[in-house]
């Protein structure tokens, strides 16, 4: 719970920043649904919806 | 580091993939599923003129003496094909005299067993005993002039067409009992995956034919490298299952449109894609470190089978997911893989397990194989 910065924060509040991080990385540069829609369509070749 | 498979390992990759089409198709799986015994000895014949028994063995014991990387790519094609086999067992129990026997008792078992001739297997889990990975209650008793063995082994694989079994102790000694001996019984249990077969093996008095000199450490490595040969088996299975249902979602339409062009279909494909494909880096990742960087193996090996005991069944359970009703018929081959996927998980320590060897290691600071 605690964040970098704070006196008792475990690793210097690592897992609270990787915690936090990993739900931007999940949107920035496309999101897990575009990407996995990228994925379905140029990887697996499977049909666009349109 | 940019890794790839050699020629070698390529050439490894298209004869099983090829061989193992053309022998194990649906009839033929299903009629060896069927089978008493499970085992499929015309296979098991041809697979030993390939040199897949001692793929992995010293060749100065009648092995081929290739690494574990190609002990990977076999197995990947063997999950793939959902070969009925007892080829696994066999090369584990081979691994294992490799580094346990004298000399005089590689001549007897090992070399015959490379070669293709006895065919053995691992006799680990205690029916009375702990659940915990390489960890045996059976007492290697004394009784003046040799060992003797009394007790129930369980879980081990490929009973019926094995000729020995390499026994583990409390002790970490392990013992070869041949099936024959007196005081043997063995009893199939039933088990959900039809296409490995899983017996109890009730010891009472037995004499082994022999005991290995090695040490309980000296099987550990023997266990990672079983860890990554099932991993890589459970990977095949995911890549299957996934080809299979990218192709049904191609094919299948529904509501005038290919199923594959629904979002909760296609979303679900990708991520089947997403797993085989971690899982399978995760798999030569650790293959690679049991050749050349064994100091990383431990770490490797178990972040490889706790990742593939995930995907090798969570993938063909999408799979039946988006065959929808068909995939859920026994006339449908999905079930066989999400079986094996299920066995493969829980076996040689599941996915929890294996999340805690890899918490263990990390925070002890190891490192994973070779980032730079």
């Amino acid at each position: 719970m605690l964040t970098r910065g704070a006196e008792h924060a475990v690793a210097g509040g690592s897992w609270q920043y990787g915690f936090l991080r990993s739900r931007a990385n999940s949107i920035e540069g496309g999101t897990t649904d575009i990407l996995k829609n990228i994925i379905a369509e140029r990887v697996l070749g499977l049909p666009r919806l349109r | 580091m940019y890794f790839d498979l050699t020629d070698e390992q390529q050439a490894i990759r298209s004869t099983a993939h090829d061989f193992l089409a053309s022998r194990f198709k649906s009839e033929r799986l299903r009629e060896i599923a069927a089978s008493e015994s499970g085992f499929d000895e015309s296979g098991w014949k041809e697979m030993a003129e390939l040199g897949w028994a001692g793929l992995a063995l010293p060749e100065e014991w009648g092995g081929q003496g290739l690494g574990t990387v190609d002990l990977a790519v076999l197995f990947e094609e063997m999950g793939y094909a959902l070969a009925p086999s007892p080829l696994l067992s066999n090369t584990i129990a081979g691994l294992a005299l490799s580094v346990g026997a004298s000399d005089e008792q590689k001549e007897r078992w090992l070399r015959p067993l490379a070669e293709g001739e006895l065919r053995g297997t691992p006799a680990l889990i205690d029916a009375d005993g702990s659940a915990e990975p390489m960890q045996f209650s059976m007492a290697a008793e004394s009784d003046g002039d040799g060992v003797v063995l009394n007790g129930v082994k369980t879980l081990v694989m490929d009973a019926a067409s094995a000729d020995f079994f390499l026994v583990a102790t409390a002790d970490g000694g392990r013992h070869i009992v041949e099936k024959g001996s007196s005081g043997v019984t063995v009893t199939p249990e039933e088990s959900i995956d039809l296409t490995r077969r899983l017996s109890s093996v009730r010891l009472e008095g037995v004499r082994p034919e022999a005991t290995l000199p090695g040490s309980g450490e000296d099987y550990h490595p023997v266990f990672l490298r079983a860890c990554v040969a099932l991993a890589a088996e459970s990977t095949g299975l995911a890549q299957r299952a996934l080809e299979m249902s990218v192709s049904y979602a191609k094919d299948r339409q529904q509501f005038g449109r290919p199923i594959g062009a629904y979002q909760a279909v296609s979303h679900r494909c990708a991520q089947m894609l997403l797993e085989t494909e971690n899982s399978r880096s995760a798999v030569y990742g650790a293959a690679w470190a049991a050749d050349a960087e064994p100091e990383s193996l431990p770490l490797a090996a178990s972040t490889a089978k706790a990742y593939a005991s995930d995907a090798g069944w969570r993938v063909p359970d999408a799979a039946i997911q988006v065959h929808g009703g068909i995939g859920f018929t026994w006339e449908h081959d999905l079930h066989f893989f999400l079986k094996r996927g299920r066995a493969n998980a829980a076996m040689f320590g599941d996915a929890k397990w294996h999340r805690e060897r890899v918490a263990d290691a990390v925070l002890a600071g190891e490192s994973a194989p070779a980032a730079s």
